[in-house]
């Protein structure tokens, strides 16, 4: 009887330690939440780089996701010191919600037509799309990217049946490289660098531009990683991963 | 209710409890934060009525092929002597622990438009499957049906087999055999893992996203326009979260209070 009773109390002793040991000790470095849209993946593993050779007692930690996910997350009370969003919507409901001043725009993203490599099909421009012999992915219209390619479409009064509207971004890409799509509508920071695939732009007319604003959140822990974003580094960074600066 | 002796220590309350704990909290939390006011209005908006229509009628397809080729599985493994059987076994039962979302690159890889099945089904037939209804029947027999399989293969392992020879000496072809002895010697096997593989369908997201994608009306599913939502109308989300869960827990309820005993002999 014993014996059953200390089974099955020491499984619940090993529960309440690793509780216990989840806080961090004392001398850990100073941990910096960045939350950043996922298109920024390679920007800010770089600046994250940067900043903590620049700053050693600091430890960034970059937490990438859709932006409306870490919206929410921020909005539920995550601890964030900066926040980097790939639209102003996103910014707007987190800038509200928390009552914060306004936010920086760091970086832009333009639309592109994403294509097999070779572009096989000749696909030369947003009217191509609409041709019934493409099986198109958009983005879903809820997420930015969805939102931003029918924008486009519409301006340039191309009427498209897509096949599948992707929950992000990134699936649309994957669908022309993994072949099930002929074309789809992602942000040039999306193939650059990709030999999977290739890309055709869109005409200045129709191009819809993203903003991506970001903000100190915690204006002493995060300002200072949102200065390096912002300066010559930072901008280098954006650059070479396809984004626009303004 | 009889008062019999525990056979069981006492103290094995506290992990049963927080085992509870575990599964009853986040989903009572989901019940008290969802958006009831907005029930109505949200049970009859044509997004919600599409999305439950397609999750009911691809899950119900599902389960109903499954039935169709699952049984028929479970019953050759449990009752040849094929060789290999444990490693088929294995196979048929794999997808359960792929993550979905690899399950439906898996599915991709034989019958998207530039895989082996997938190119020959084009070229022969002009059927393309990602993308379809069909995909997302595909995407859900896929991770689904192992439920099915697996519980009626270990049931029809632990019955005697004693009924079903003594039937066959005295006469009774095989079919009659399966239908009058083997099949209801496993009934709550068999009834068991059917509503698993409902369940486990009906919840599919990760396989069909990336196999079938995501249209209105044609492969957007409950799970998908409850993840869709999520982006803009948290509040949206939580109310599907909430209606898909109560349709679940009925099902599972209604099972367990009439249809079991009543097949069971009245045993609980």
């Amino acid at each position: 009887m014993l014996r059953c009773r200390l089974a099955a109390t020491i499984p619940l002793c090993a529960l309440l330690l690793t509780m216990g040991s989840a806080c961090s000790g004392p001398g850990a470095p100073e941990r910096v939440n960045v939350f950043a849209a996922a298109s920024l993946g390679a920007v800010m593993a770089e600046v994250e780089q940067l900043y903590e050779a620049a700053n050693p007692e600091v430890d960034v930690v970059v937490n990438l996701a859709g932006s409306s996910t870490l919206a929410a997350q921020i909005l539920a009370g995550a601890d964030a010191a900066v926040f980097a969003s790939a639209n102003t919507a996103q910014m707007d409901l987190v800038r509200d919600g928390l009552g914060l001043g306004p936010a920086t725009v760091f970086a832009t993203n333009e639309l592109v037509i994403v294509v097999a490599p070779g572009n096989p099909l000749e696909i030369t421009g947003p009217d191509d799309l609409s041709r019934s012999d493409l099986v198109v992915a958009l983005a879903a219209p809820e997420v930015p990217a969805g939102a931003y390619a029918m924008e486009m479409l519409r301006r340039a009064g191309v009427d498209v049946a897509p096949a599948t509207l992707e929950l992000d971004v990134r699936a649309v890409v994957t669908r022309v490289a993994l072949g099930e799509s002929d074309a789809g509508v992602a942000y040039r920071t999306d193939v650059i660098g990709r030999s999977d695939v290739a890309s055709v732009s869109v005409p200045d007319d129709y191009q819809v531009v993203a903003d991506y604003p970001v903000l100190a959140i915690d204006p002493e822990a995060g300002g200072p990683v949102v200065e390096m974003l912002t300066s010559a580094v930072g901008r280098a960074a954006l650059n070479d991963a396809g984004f626009g600066v303004p | 209710m009889s008062r019999r002796p525990s056979t069981i220590p006492r103290l094995l309350i506290v992990p049963a409890g927080l085992a509870v704990a575990l599964f009853a909290l986040p989903i009572l939390a989901l019940i008290a934060r969802a958006p009831w006011g907005e029930l109505t209005s949200i049970l009859s908006d044509d997004d919600t009525g599409r999305a439950v229509g397609l999750s009911l009628v691809t899950s119900l397809i599902t389960t109903g092929i499954a039935l169709a080729i699952g049984v028929p599985l479970a019953l050759v493994l449990a009752r040849t002597r094929l060789p290999g059987r444990r490693i088929i076994l294995a196979v048929c039962t794999l997808s359960m622990v792929l993550p979905p979302v690899v399950a439906g690159v898996a599915l991709l890889s034989v019958l998207g438009r530039r895989a082996p099945l997938g190119r020959l089904l084009d070229d022969w037939f002009g059927v393309t499957v990602p993308f379809t209804g069909a995909a997302v029947v595909i995407a859900q027999l896929f991770v689904a049906m192992p439920f099915l399989v697996i519980t009626l293969e270990s049931a029809l392992g632990s019955v005697d087999r004693g009924p079903e020879e003594m039937a066959r000496a005295l006469g009774a072809r095989p079919w009659r055999v399966l239908t009058t002895v083997t099949v209801p010697s496993v009934r709550s096997a068999l009834l068991a893992g059917t509503v698993l593989t409902w369940a486990r369908a009906i919840g599919e997201f990760g396989a069909t996203i990336t196999f079938a994608g995501n249209l209105p009306g044609v492969t957007r599913t409950l799970p998908t326009e409850t993840y869709l939502a999520l982006q803009n109308s948290p509040d949206r989300a939580l109310m599907l979260a909430v209606i898909q869960v109560g349709v679940c827990l009925a099902v599972l309820i209604a099972l367990r209070r009439r249809w079991v005993p009543a097949i069971t002999g009245g045993r609980p």
